[in-house]
């Protein structure tokens, strides 16, 4: 194939302009299928958080706020629920089952979470996966612990050790329940949502470290050691949220209305359906404007290819001289100059894709540990495969020019070249 | 002087770059920008289920959202029997009336005609579960906004959709569907009436 060979030397004979132009198609590629991957894998990763659940109820608010700080422990409660008011709903006739929810603590970053054992029960998530232990068992005793993969590989914890848990939510905490310790009873195999990150506690376990609490401090003289809190009185007088999973999914809006219209308390029950689908619509704005400026850049890389074809093609009319002068037709021309683009485009392609998956095993840790999204390093998808295909098909369009424009002055020039 | 075969090569390699460009450029690559935002914004929902849905909907008993309720409690049923036109508003039978369709928007009856049989229903989604781009599960109900701002529709006017495991359907919340399935009467525990409809659909397609 010598007229291949002496188009790749032609090339490599223009290797600067010809590797900035592959860099800058790569870069826009590895930007916009980049972007598409944070889109879909976020998707992904909170729609697997929880599943099963159909109301998930809290003081009032806004469902999207209600259900981030509830299910994806971002950002914080509102306000709390009184335990009354939670009992009365949980004993409605259409609720089957009820997982308490007390958040506001945490641990070195990991947010404690009070609970009952109906939560080992009936939390699913990734359809219909109930959690599992790795190790230990759910609390036993008052003061124990039961750990979320990743906060037991991450602090290093097994069973048996004790961890001392600080008031707020902060990673640094001068406010320390140090005179109560918990027991590291069980530790959870990872699921990819945000249980991974939690430290899951008894109800009554919060309600103990906050005993001799008073007014937002603990009052020095009141101090209730832990084995003496053991014997007050440790119902729980709020929680955080609560979620709610009915008898029947027909009675979901009645039992919706009954929790909004609850006459003792202001609250909020949403679906969460129906909150994640507000919360993409409000995030689909932003998705939609970072993906128009990724395709932008694409373009802007495309006419960096057109502009260093189009500079070329003066530089090289002695070079089409002589392939004309050997029998290269004007059609010959036009091919060489469309398949160069198409080359290109396509080394482009693979050279960003090849640069994002690097990205990707780069920050698929952090991005995990940080965000708690879940990046899959997986194959293209059907989309993503769209997506290249527009790139590269507008690549060889975007090839044409040149192409067309050496074809014009291939049979203008023939094989002199009249400057 | 190029051999003949390379000849051949060379005028093959455009004809085959062409057709490559043809095929996906003439569709997507007049405005590159676009055509790519607006890829990503369509919801792909018609795959492959509109062909199996075509044939079924064929076949499908078309239900309006009225023969969910049993006659004898439908509004113009009352209206003819308590002849709610010439009554004054202060008769003690309008009062009468009024208590009536109270009592049946709390029981929410449903009808039993159409169980077991393939029927297509119109209506909006409420997603349940939190896959709300490939929902396999989800509440059907005759109005917009129904979850948050009005009174919720009753058990009657809210149908429980199941989709088929590896066809979920794919769209967004309050999307206007034609269901196609077999609608299912099953007695339900609570206290909002003691049956609900169910439909184990065989395609979701959009309404138009």
């Amino acid at each position: 194939m010598a007229i291949l060979r002496l188009a790749w030397l032609s090339l490599i004979n223009r290797r600067v302009t010809a590797a900035l132009t592959l860099l800058s198609i790569a870069l826009s590629v590895t930007l916009l299928i980049g972007v598409e991957r944070i889109r879909v894998d976020a998707r992904q990763s909170f729609a697997n958080t929880i599943s099963g659940t159909d109301l998930i109820i809290g003081a009032r608010s806004g469902g999207v706020q209600l259900m981030l700080y509830a299910v994806f422990r971002i950002g914080n409660a509102t306000n709390n629920i009184s335990w009354q008011s939670y009992q009365a709903i949980a004993s409605h006739p259409d609720v089957a089952w009820s997982v308490p929810i007390s958040l506001g603590d945490s641990h070195q970053g990991f947010r404690v979470l009070g609970t009952s054992l109906d939560y080992f029960n009936h939390y699913r998530f990734a359809r219909n996966r109930s959690l599992e232990l790795a190790q230990g068992q759910t609390f036993n005793d008052l003061y124990d612990a039961v750990l979320g993969a990743e906060v037991a590989a991450a602090l290093n914890y097994h069973l048996g050790d004790s961890l001392v848990i600080a008031h707020g939510a902060s990673d640094v905490s001068f406010t320390r329940h140090e005179d109560k310790p918990f027991k590291v009873a069980g530790v959870l195999k990872a699921t990819g949502t945000p249980v991974d990150r939690t430290v899951h506690v008894s109800l009554s376990a919060i309600e103990a470290i906050h005993i001799d609490w008073q007014g937002g401090a603990p009052l020095p003289a009141l101090n209730v050691p832990a084995d003496q809190a053991r014997n007050a009185d440790l119902t729980p007088r709020a929680i955080t949220a609560g979620l709610l999973g009915l008898k029947s999914k027909i009675a979901t809006f009645q039992v919706q209305r009954f929790v909004n219209d609850y006459p003792h308390e202001p609250l909020t029950a949403i679906l969460p359906g129906v909150a994640l689908s507000e919360l993409w619509g409000i995030i689909g704005i932003a998705e939609n404007a970072l993906l128009v400026v990724a395709s932008f850049v694409v373009v802007v890389g495309l006419f960096g290819m057109l502009s260093a074809l189009l500079t070329s093609l003066n530089e090289r009319r002695r070079e089409m001289a002589i392939l004309r002068s050997v029998g290269a037709r004007p059609a010959h021309i036009f091919s060489l100059i469309m398949g160069e683009a198409a080359v290109l485009t396509l080394a482009g392609i693979i050279a960003g894709l090849g640069l994002l998956y690097a990205l990707l095993l780069v920050a698929q840790p952090l991005v995990e540990t940080r965000y708690g999204i879940y990046m899959a390093i997986g194959g293209l998808s059907g989309h993503e495969f769209t997506l290249l295909g527009i790139v590269w098909s507008s690549g060889c369009l975007v090839g044409t020019i040149p192409a067309y424009r050496a074809y014009r002055l291939s049979l203008s020039d023939g094989l002199a070249i009249r400057t | 002087m190029i051999p003949r075969l390379f000849k051949a090569a060379l005028l093959l390699f455009p004809l085959l770059l062409l057709a490559g460009c043809d095929r996906l450029g003439s569709e997507h690559a007049s405005d590159q920008t676009t055509a790519s935002a607006d890829v990503a914004v369509e919801p792909n929902a018609q795959t492959a289920a509109p062909q199996v849905t075509q044939a079924l909907t064929a076949a499908a008993l078309e239900l309006q959202w009225d023969d969910l309720i049993p006659a004898d409690f439908r509004l113009d049923t009352l209206m003819e029997k308590y002849d709610l036109d010439n009554l004054e508003d202060d008769d003690p039978l309008a009062a009468q009336a009024l208590e009536e369709l109270k009592a049946f928007w709390k029981e929410a009856p449903v009808v039993y005609d159409h169980n077991g049989k393939l029927i297509k229903l119109p209506g909006f989604v409420v997603p349940l579960d939190l896959n709300v781009d490939k929902m396999q599960e989800f509440l059907l109900v005759p109005y917009y906004g129904a979850c948050i701002h009005t009174p919720p529709p009753p058990a009657n006017q809210t149908v429980y959709v199941v989709t088929e495991e590896d066809n979920p359907f794919e769209g967004k919340m309050f999307d206007t569907v034609w269901v196609t399935g077999k609608l299912i009467v099953e007695s339900i525990d609570s206290t909002y009436g003691s049956a609900g409809y169910r439909i184990e659909a065989a395609g979701v397609v959009p309404y138009e």
